[in-house]
Order: structure tokens, then sequence, then C-alpha cells
């Protein structure tokens, strides 16, 4: 089990007249090898419940588990946690501080205290694990390079610790469509190659439908919803309570299946429905002949 | 982490307090703040914590939030009271002495006095601060100021400096936290090792802060301009400051406070004699209860 929380509540600034309850009762599963997404509206908690997971914000009520630490003791390795799961905030090029960008992605290896060696090996790999050269990037300021570039080295700084799972929030946010592909594609990468585990927050439906194994709602700091996309998105009392849209692969499906198609309910991307409207259409082809 | 520092915090109650004309809250604090360089005695300084506390009950501002506000000044406020206690050098005999350190009665009469001015100091503003927000305070003074149009003084921009100002201070303190968490994800160490480490731990915080601000204040620049700022010379403001029956109120309630203050302040001066045997008849009460 990567993450486990049970009864999991939060509430911010206790005792003041800004007190929010962000979370409520979160119990929930995500197991190794799991991509999954966490959806909701705005404030419905999910940074919350993000940060977590690498011990950010300090667990106050509930009991939550991470890989093997256990935060429900009294003093937990809060250190060891956050070299284990890498943590991608919304927009991470605003963190890019140092003034080459290797020396950048070196600042989580330094915080680790490897040695010189393995510091360097690291920064080379993170580089070029996220598509940017080592050699010609990896020396340049991060305020002179590309948008792109500098999100994929932000990435590169987050994932230099190597760690075991991988969270996300919102790592699309702000990208043009082509931009937003090339993120994603570098996601599934990292996820084949250095963490098996993936926790991502997005409002793009598209990608959930293309990408997530696991799907967790969020509705006002609660879980309205916890299974597969499928289910999610053929369960319409959910998608409409939760208000979320529906991706363009369901939305045709939908239609298609009005006008008299047969069309599976796990085909949620496009792909997945033309494949499916191939079949439906072929056999009756032969039918005609 | 910045979010503790309470000073300067709006607290919404919507009491009657915060919905006082801000010129008139403005106004009595300021006058508050010079009155109380003029307090010499300790029923002065009580008439002074008294109003206080009943502002704050009415303002339903729980008292321990109000004295959070101390807290960023309590080292200042200890670090005066020390000195003046131990070198203070006052008439007759010294209570206790070592060295070049020691204690008399006035010196710990002074430094009592003075822990509680600044005390009172700090309190009367953050009053002010927690009941009024910012942009209500930046319409206050622009309005207060309006005259000194009259001499081609630019107080309309001077107002939209100020409020961009303190527009800004949430936006930068989010921001703060959000470079800091991100920072922390890497590992970042904050929290221990010498002062030197720590200063050095802030770069990878302040760069992309000033980073942030720079670009926040391109763009701020740049809507301004696409929105034509500055091209009506005489701009109206939306909510109009207009005195009401409860601001009189308020203004009076005050200026019976202040003949208070000022009888106290006048008194030992017009009766010189009296005032000293009042004078030292509240010093000698004060320090019975302290048993001394
Ligand atoms: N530091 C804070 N102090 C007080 N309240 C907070 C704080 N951070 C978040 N909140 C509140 O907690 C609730 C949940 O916030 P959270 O950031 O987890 O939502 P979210 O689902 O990530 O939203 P978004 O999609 O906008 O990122 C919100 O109502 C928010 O206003
Ligand atoms: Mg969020």
């Amino acid at each position: 089990m990567a993450i486990e929380t049970k009864n999991l509540s939060y509430t911010y600034s206790v005792g003041s007249p800004y007190q929010k309850t962000a979370l409520k009762d979160v119990t929930l599963h995500i197991h190794e090898g799991d991509f999954c997404c966490i959806l909701g509206h705005t404030g419905s908690g999910k940074s919350t419940l993000l940060q977590h997971f690498n011990g950010l914000i300090k667990r106050t009520s509930g009991e939550l588990r991470v890989l093997d630490f256990d935060l429900n003791r009294r003093k937990p390795d809060y250190k060891s946690l956050r070299f284990s799961v890498g943590m991608v905030f919304q927009y991470p090029e605003y963190q890019l501080f140092d003034d080459t960008v290797s020396k950048d992605v070196s600042f989580g290896p330094k915080n680790m205290k490897l040695d010189e060696e393995e510091i360097k090996k690291r920064v080379r790999e993170a580089l070029t694990l996220v598509g940017l050269d080592p050699d010609e990037i990896g020396e340049k300021s991060p305020f002179e390079i590309s948008g792109g570039q500098k999100r994929r080295a932000a990435i590169a700084g987050v994932i230099a610790i190597r760690p075991k799972i991988l969270v996300l929030d919102e790592p699309t946010a702000g990208l043009d469509p082509k931009g937003k592909k090339e993120i994603m594609s570098l996601v599934k990468s990292l996820k084949e190659k250095l963490s098996p585990t993936v926790v991502m927050v997005t409002h793009d439906m598209d990608l959930v439908a293309e990408y997530a194994t696991k799907v967790i709602v969020l509705k006002d700091g609660e879980v309205a919803f916890d299974g597969t996309p499928a289910e999610l998105f053929n369960n319409n009392e959910i998608v409409n309570d939760c208000s979320l849209r529906l991706p363009s692969g369901v939305a045709l499906a939908n239609e298609l299946r009005e006008v008299g198609f047969d069309i599976d309910h796990n085909s949620i991307t496009i792909e997945q429905v033309v494949d499916n409207l191939i079949k439906e259409i072929k056999p009756k082809e032969n039918d005609n002949a | 982490m910045l979010k503790d520092i309470s000073f300067g915090q709006y607290y919404p109650t919507g009491s009657i307090l915060h919905r006082l004309d801000p010129r008139v809250k403005l106004l009595i604090m300021l006058a508050y703040v010079i009155l109380i360089f003029f307090v010499k005695s300790y029923i002065g300084y009580i008439l002074f914590a008294l109003m206080v506390i009943s502002t704050a009950l009415i303002a339903r501002i729980p008292l321990k939030s109000l004295f959070r506000s101390v807290k960023a000044v309590i080292f200042l406020v200890l670090f005066i009271t020390i000195i003046n206690v131990f070198f203070y050098k006052g008439e007759g005999e010294a209570l206790w002495s070592w060295w070049k350190l020691a204690v008399y009665v006035d010196g710990l009469v002074f430094a009592s006095k003075m822990a509680l001015r600044l005390i009172l100091l700090v309190l009367g503003p953050a009053l002010l601060t927690y009941t009024t927000t910012p942009m209500e305070l930046t319409n206050a003074i622009e309005s207060l100021l309006s005259p000194l149009k009259l001499i081609k003084f630019p107080v309309h921009d001077l107002a939209v400096i100020m409020s961009i100002a303190m527009r800004m201070i949430p936006t930068l303190m989010d921001e703060t936290d959000r470079i800091t968490l991100a920072q922390k994800a890497r590992g970042a160490d904050l929290d221990t090792g010498n002062i030197f480490k720590r200063i050095k731990a802030m770069v990878p915080i302040l760069v992309p802060l000033f980073v942030c601000a720079f670009r926040r204040a391109d763009e701020l620049a740049l809507a301004l301009e696409s929105r034509c700022y500055d091209a009506t010379p005489n701009r109206t403001t939306y909510r109009v400051l207009k005195l009401k029956g409860r601001d009189f109120l308020f203004l009076i309630m005050f200026l019976v406070f202040m003949a208070a203050v000022i009888l106290d302040v006048a008194l030992p001066i017009y009766y010189p004699c009296d005032a000293t045997w009042i004078e030292g008849f509240y010093d000698n009460a004060f320090f019975s209860l302290f048993g001394l």
C-alpha cells in the first residue's frame, strides 16, 4: 500500500474567525503502481490532502500511513518522508532560485546530504529524464530559458531526490494543448522509470480519462467518489453532483448511444470510442455485402 | 509562518466599531498615540488600559487575539524594562546593588511605566487595524489629506500607491507560504542551525519571492495603463464616506476620555503640592500590591 488514510480531517486556523474545515473524515487507499487522479471543485480540499502525503501539513486528526511511514506516531520522520514523496506544486517554475539550472536541481540531493559524485549523477539523470540537455540547458540561468523548459527544470528538481511516490498539483495549469501533452507524457515516463505511484490533481477530464487508473473525487472536504474513471463517468449522479465535466470521449459515446450505437461503457477516450465504433460498423457492412 | 504576526490584521466581527467611519477611527487613534506621551501617572495608564479593553469588548475581539499583537514587540518591552530597572539612577537608597547595577524604587516605577506605555502604544493601532480594512484606512487618509490638493499635492496618487502596497502584503505572504512549502518539499531545512545557516537557508525563498514581486508589479503596471489609469483627473469613489450618528457618539465618548486624561496630566501642574501627594499615593498603592 502506498498511501492509506482513515477518517483524516483537517481544519485551518483553528479558533480564529478564518477557521475552515478543509478535510472531513477522508478514508482512502492508493496502491503501489496506481495512477490516481484527485478531482473536485476549487476549495474542495485537494491541495490540503496532497500536502498531508509528504508531511507539509502535519496530521492532526485521523490516521495516515505513507509507504513505510506511520504518521500516527508521536514524532514521524518528516525529513525522510519528504525524500520518498516528491511534490510538484502548481506553477513549479516559481520555485527556481539558483544561478544555473543544474545547481537548482541539485538543491534536493544536497539537502539529502549525498556525496558530490552522487549529486552530479542525480542532476544529470533528472535533467535527462525531463528531456533537458544537462550540458547545454544545465549551465544556463533558470531565468533565461523558456516557460516550458522552466517547468521541466522545476520537475527535475523534484525527481532528483528519486521519490517513490510522485505527487503533482495541477501540473498542466496554464499550458497550451501541446505543452500539456508534453508534460503528461513526461509524467507517464517518470511513472515507468522512476516513481511507480503517481497522485495528480487536475481539472482536465480528458487527462483523467487517458491516464488515470483510479479516481477520487472530493466535495467540500469529503470523499464523494472512489473508483475507476469508467465507473465515475458513467455515474451521472456523481458527475452532476460534483459539477464535473465529461471527457470528450465519454460525451461522444453518449451522443452515439443516443442515435442507437452500442458503445462499451469502458470506452472513455476518443480513441477507444472510435475503435469501438469501427467494430460496431464493420460487421454490419459485412452483413450487407 | 508570517501569518502569526497578527499586527495589522483585520478581524471581522461586524461590530459597530467595524462599521464606524474610518476617518473617525483614524483621528481617534492619532489623538490616542499623541496623548499617551503626556501621561505620567498610573491613573492615566489605567484610564488608557480601560479604554483599550472596553473598545476591544465593543468590537467583540477576544482579548487573547488582541494581546497577540504585543507579542511582536515583547522583546523590545522586556529589553527596555530590564535596562531601566538596573541602570536607572534614582534618589535615596538602592533596594539592591551589585557592581554597576542597582535597583531603585524610582527605576522600578520608571521601568513599569515605560513598559505600560509601549504596550498601550502597540494596542491602540492594533485595535484600529483589527477593526478597519486597509482599503478603508486608505480612503480615510485620502479624505483627510484632500485639503492638500489645493497646494497641488498628489493626494490621490499617494492613496493609490498606499492601497497597492497594502493589497500586495497578503499576496506576497501567500506567495511566501507557497514557495516555502515547495522548498520544504525538496528537503529545505529552515528551522535548525545557527543564525548564519538560517540566513543562508532563506535564499531559496527570497530569490523566487523577489522575482514574483517584480513580475506582479510589471503585470499591475500594464493592467493600470491598459485601463487608462490617470485619464480622468477627478475620480469619484464607489463608497462615499459620510459621518453618521454612531460616529458622533464615539467622538463624544472619546472626548470625555480625553478630558479625563488631560485632567490627570494637568492637575499636578496646577496643584503641584497635592499632585505629588496624589502621585506618591498611587505609586505606593501600586507597589503595595506587589508587597514592596
Ligand atoms: N492556509 C490556509 N488557511 C486557511 N484556510 C485555507 C488555507 N489553505 C486553504 N484553505 C481553505 O481550505 C479549503 C480547501 O483548500 P484547498 O487549497 O485544499 O482546495 P483545493 O481543492 O486545492 O482548491 P483549488 O482547486 O482551488 O486548488 C478552501 O476553502 C480554502 O479556502
Ligand atoms: Mg489546490
